[in-house]
């Protein structure tokens, strides 16, 4: 018989999936910490968004340190034994502390022979312009100046001074400050010294086991350093500290909300039944319904993202409410409960729920959204797997639970049930009006904000510690960039040139702060041919700036000759190109902006710092299919946006269908009466955040989606298992406090979408719980 | 054992007995001169920079005005024939253009000038003993007048400065720097004034950076 067969065939399924679950747990990495890989790609252009990707991959594998102390040789002393430290991970691709002295050298010794091919963006300007006067006058200042870089080499091969001028230029424009001293890279700030050690992780700082080998070491090294060398400063910039704390802090988060949810369903349990039988089941059925959660999400994704499993360990609030609906059942029938016919009676109720609830995160399931698609199947999953333990195996394993005795309760839900069925005088319906009025136009007050900050609230210390040190180093790169293609390398360098000289012109309107770009330390054989041509406009004819400035300082005719001749023989000189630059050791600091070869030819990054104006970046970006221009922090706002509002037009998708299912079950009138409750408290939930003018972002949405769901399945088992016994609402009230401990301990999440999510459901469950017996109210009518 | 090789330990022996007596007189020497120099937080002077590169037919002759403020760096002025200002503090170095735009840079880029700097913070400090590292020190007192000569002792700075001479009374009157490829840059200041000596409000603004 079905009575021998379900159970039987439940627990092979369930055995079967916790099987799978328990062996690919034990074999593959299965949680994704990364916040924003939840969020959907863009599907408009796929190299693009390949090179975004890289390039986001390669900056957030990258960690600095500043060391500071009283003295270089401290300070030197201290940064080796952070080094040491760093490098005995075995974590790290790349640690460099000491750098070449020669620096300077190696710069002159590459850039020299290029001499007459490049010019500073300045005088460029200045030649094309004509202002020869001016030019030659710039010249001459830097003959007299008592800080110049003359000397009697630089004078005979460069008289001009063009080579310090395009390096001077280039400096200014990194704009960073680190200077080589003993071969550190060093910072000297508020009497201090500082030294700079660099380093890239070998993989993911989201990886928990990179976090788990180097943050302790990081942490005893933050107490020993000053220990060892006092008056010395620890500072630590990159993705790593960041990921790290927001790993902490999502675990404590989940571990507190599973925890603090758990706890209070059993004291519940416990406190009302006085048995282990229904405590034993309810975990077991909570239990099967998160471990099929997570199988199906392992299944379908492969990945089960932690915020994912934050949300699913509050899906525990829902699961349970199927078994206390079950076990509630007990108070009803007194000495005649009989276990089938106990189910007999729910089960209507519970699957309706359950089919409802289905529906509700269905919608979520068509978002083009992971960690949407994650969450739908996981709770989905989940609800029917707790569903079906109820089933199943209910029936056959509590014949022997006895009445619960604990009337006082279902004294408190008598009361509250018979103040339902009173004749509401004017007062009251005077009170409902001008509460729903007022929660009608707190939905008008509504503000939205889709920040990237909802995801990823940065710890305010770790930030602070990395603004300081990105301050010292003068490396602020904003996280908005350019990524450019080209044909080749040189077709590359040409459209870059192209975009900086744009970039250029915002800087002078002060729309842009500065920028980062390959192609100002090696231009393009077009460019380079060009600057030959401008600078022979210097050189040529007989009042020509050269020959005015040598007759000013006394330059010798053989000199001057000297180097004419050497301009002309260079003419013969094939020009340098990229991957000549990118072979020296001059382009080490710049490498990052080169991406290489992609399907379309080759791509590279042009880094941007201060950005003022948005829309000039992107219009600029429009003139050229092969430049883009990618705001990583802005999309992912955008995305909000968007998928706040599909959300919202998703979830009156899926309560129109769940409508209409309540409208043909019950008629119009009752259905009327059912769908009130949830659909109150859906009002009241965005009525309050608007008259308290907090902003709603996707979290409020996807909360009000649970809040339909949950307030349906109340007002549903109302109707389904009779509204006259106050068992049904003890059942209602009892799965309403275990859900407000689930997602009410959510709303002291420090991460603003999840407090988010955890207000909306508190407040909007707890008004469904009120409304719930409205669900029966035109029933009592009818039957007295 | 030869003659020469007497001769040459006798020799040795007298530079190594002899040398903690020069030093001793160094340092004698060193703290008198320090007492001499003027300590001011305040200090003006016209200056005349004479450059004397080899391979140029003439020297490079600029005037200006110099400033020192101690903790606020210095601030020289080139006022002919070609108007420059330069202000150079202790971590960077800011440039004006002549429409009055200014770029900060570290200032460790010309090894000359900053080795010239770093002579001109302990000149006008009283500071000498910051020398003793990066340079070997040997002084030349008269009556009223001294005289420094410094030599550098790291590789870095030894490739491009072959010595710079100082000489002074109460402040510091000529700087001469040799270069090791035969050029030669000397700064001597004239007009020197510390208490007396009023800032000009631009001169004011400019420390002000």
């Amino acid at each position: 018989m079905q009575t021998k067969a379900l159970p039987i065939a439940w627990l092979l399924i369930v055995v079967t999936a916790f099987s799978w679950l328990g062996f690919r747990l034990a074999t593959a990495p299965a949680v994704n910490t990364n916040l924003l890989s939840m969020l959907p790609k863009s599907a408009i252009d796929t190299v693009a968004n390949q090179t975004v990707t890289q390039v986001q991959k390669r900056f957030e594998r990258q960690v600095i340190w500043l060391i500071g102390a009283s003295d270089l040789a401290t300070a030197s002393a201290a940064a080796k034994d952070v080094f040491v430290a760093m490098e005995n991970t075995g974590q790290f691709e790349t640690l460099l502390l000491e750098h070449h002295e020669d620096m300077a050298h190696r710069i002159g010794a590459f850039y020299f022979p290029l001499r007459f091919n490049l010019l500073s963006n300045d005088l460029r300007e200045l030649i094309k312009t004509r202002k020869f006067d001016e030019i030659e006058q710039s010249i001459l200042t830097r003959y007299f100046s008592p800080q110049s870089v003359l000397n009697s080499s630089v004078v005979t091969k460069d008289p001009l001074i063009l080579l310090p001028q395009f390096l001077e230029e280039r400096v200014a424009q990194t704009k960073e400050r680190p200077t080589i001293e003993n071969g550190f890279l060093t910072i000297k700030a508020d009497g201090k010294v500082y030294i700079l050690l660099a380093g890239a992780l070998s993989e993911t700082p989201f990886s928990l086991q990179i976090q788990k080998q180097v943050m302790p070491i990081l942490d005893q090294l933050r107490t020993t350093l000053p220990m060892k060398y006092p008056g010395s400063v620890f500072l630590m910039a990159g993705a790593l500290p960041h990921a790290a704390a927001g790993v902490n802090t999502a675990l404590d988060e989940m571990s507190s909300v599973g925890l603090g949810s758990i706890l209070g369903i059993i004291i519940m349990l416990y406190a009302i039944f006085r048995s282990p039988l229904p405590l034993g089941l309810t975990l077991i059925s909570i239990a099967v319904g998160i471990g099929g959660g997570l199988a199906a999400c392992l299944v379908i994704f492969n990945q089960v993202h932690l915020l994912t499993l934050v949300f699913g360990s509050s899906l525990v609030g829902i699961s349970v409410d199927y078994s206390l609906h079950y076990f509630c059942g007990r108070y009803r029938y007194g000495a005649t409960w009989e276990p089938h016919g106990a189910l007999r009676h729910i089960r209507a109720g519970i699957t309706l729920g359950l089919i409802t609830s289905v529906i509700g995160f269905g919608g979520l399931l068509v978002a083009p959204f992971t960690g949407m698609r994650e969450l739908a199947v996981f709770s989905s999953v989940g609800l029917f797997f707790a569903f079906g333990c109820v089933i199943a195996w209910y029936p056959t394993l509590t014949h022997t639970l006895k009445e619960p005795r604990f009337p006082k309760l279902l004294k408190l839900a008598q009361i509250y049930q018979t103040f339902w069925r009173r004749n509401w005088g004017w007062r009251a319906k005077t009170f409902a009006a001008v509460f729903l009025l007022s929660m009608i136009f707190g939905c008008f007050q509504l503000t939205a904000q889709d920040d990237v900050r909802l995801l990823h609230t940065l710890d305010p210390d770790v930030l602070a510690e990395e603004l300081r040190a990105r301050d010292l180093i003068g490396r602020n790169l904003s996280s908005q960039f350019f990524l450019v293609e080209g044909i080749d390398e040189d077709d590359f360098l040409f459209r870059e040139e192209m975009l900086t000289q744009q970039l250029r012109s915002l800087q002078t309107e002060q729309r842009l702060d500065g920028y980062l770009a390959i192609s100002d330390f090696i231009p393009s054989a077009s460019r380079q041919k060009e600057n030959r041509e401008l600078l022979s406009q210097l050189i040529e004819g007989e009042q020509s700036v050269l020959k005015r400035v040598s007759d000013t300082v006394g330059l010798p005719q053989e000199t001057l000759y000297a180097y004419i001749e050497g301009f002309e023989l260079s003419a013969s000189m094939p020009a340098v190109d990229l991957n000549q630059w990118l072979q020296s050791p001059v382009s080490k600091p710049y490498r990052h902006l080169w991406i290489g070869e992609s399907t379309r030819g080759v791509i590279g990054v042009v880094g941007l710092k201060g950005v003022f104006d948005l829309s000039a970046l992107h219009n600029i970006a429009n003139q050229d299919k092969r430049i883009h221009f990618r705001d990583p922090a802005g999309e992912v706002s955008n995305l909000f946006t968007e998928y706040r509002q599909q959300t919202v037009w998703l979830t009156l998708v899926s309560y129109i269908i769940v409508m209409m299912i309540i409208m043909f079950r019950y008629g119009v009138r009752q259905g009327v009466a059912v769908l009130s409750p949830p659909i109150i408290a859906g009002f009241s939930c965005f009525g309050l955040l608007g008259l308290f003018e907090q902003p709603i972002s996707l979290f409020n949405v996807m909360a009000l989606l649970l809040v339909l769901g949950i307030g349906v399945d109340y007002a549903l088992f109302f109707k389904e298992t009779g509204s006259v016994h106050p068992s049904t609402l003890l059942a209602i009230g009892l799965s309403s406090i275990t859900t407000l401990l689930a997602f009410g301990l959510l709303a002291f999440s420090s991460t603003t979408g999840i407090h988010a999510f955890g207000l909306t459901v508190m407040i909007g469950i707890l008004v469904a719980f009120l409304l719930s017996p409205m669900a029966g109210m035109n029933d009592s009518k009818h039957t007295g | 054992m030869t003659l020469s090789r007497i001769v040459f330990y006798a020799f040795l022996w007298i530079v190594i007995s002899c040398s903690p007596a020069l030093a001793e007189n160094t340092a004698q020497n060193l703290a008198k001169i320090s007492s001499q120099l003027s300590k001011n937080t305040k200090l003006c002077a016209d200056f005349v920079q004479e450059k004397s590169l080899k391979v140029l037919n003439r020297p490079l002759i600029s005037n200006g005005r110099m400033i020192s403020l101690a903790n606020r760096g210095v601030l020289w002025e080139v006022t002919t024939p070609f108007p420059s200002k330069v202000l150079v503090k202790e971590t960077e170095m800011i440039n004006w253009a002549e429409d009055g735009t200014k770029t900060h840079s570290s200032y460790a880029r010309s090894p000359l000038f900053s080795a010239l700097t770093q002579v001109f913070f302990a000149m006008f400090t009283g500071n000498l003993d910051k020398l003793e590292t990066p340079f070997t020190m040997i002084s030349n007192i008269s009556e009223d007048a001294w005289q420094l000569n410094l030599t550098p002792t790291g590789p870095k700075l030894a490739k491009v400065i072959s010595s710079i001479r100082v000489t002074g009374q109460e402040y510091v009157e000529e700087i001469t720097i040799a270069e090791v490829r035969g050029d030669t840059t000397k700064i001597s200041f004239h007009n020197i004034t510390s208490d007396n000596c009023q800032l000009r409000k631009v001169e004011e603004a400019s420390f002000a950076n």
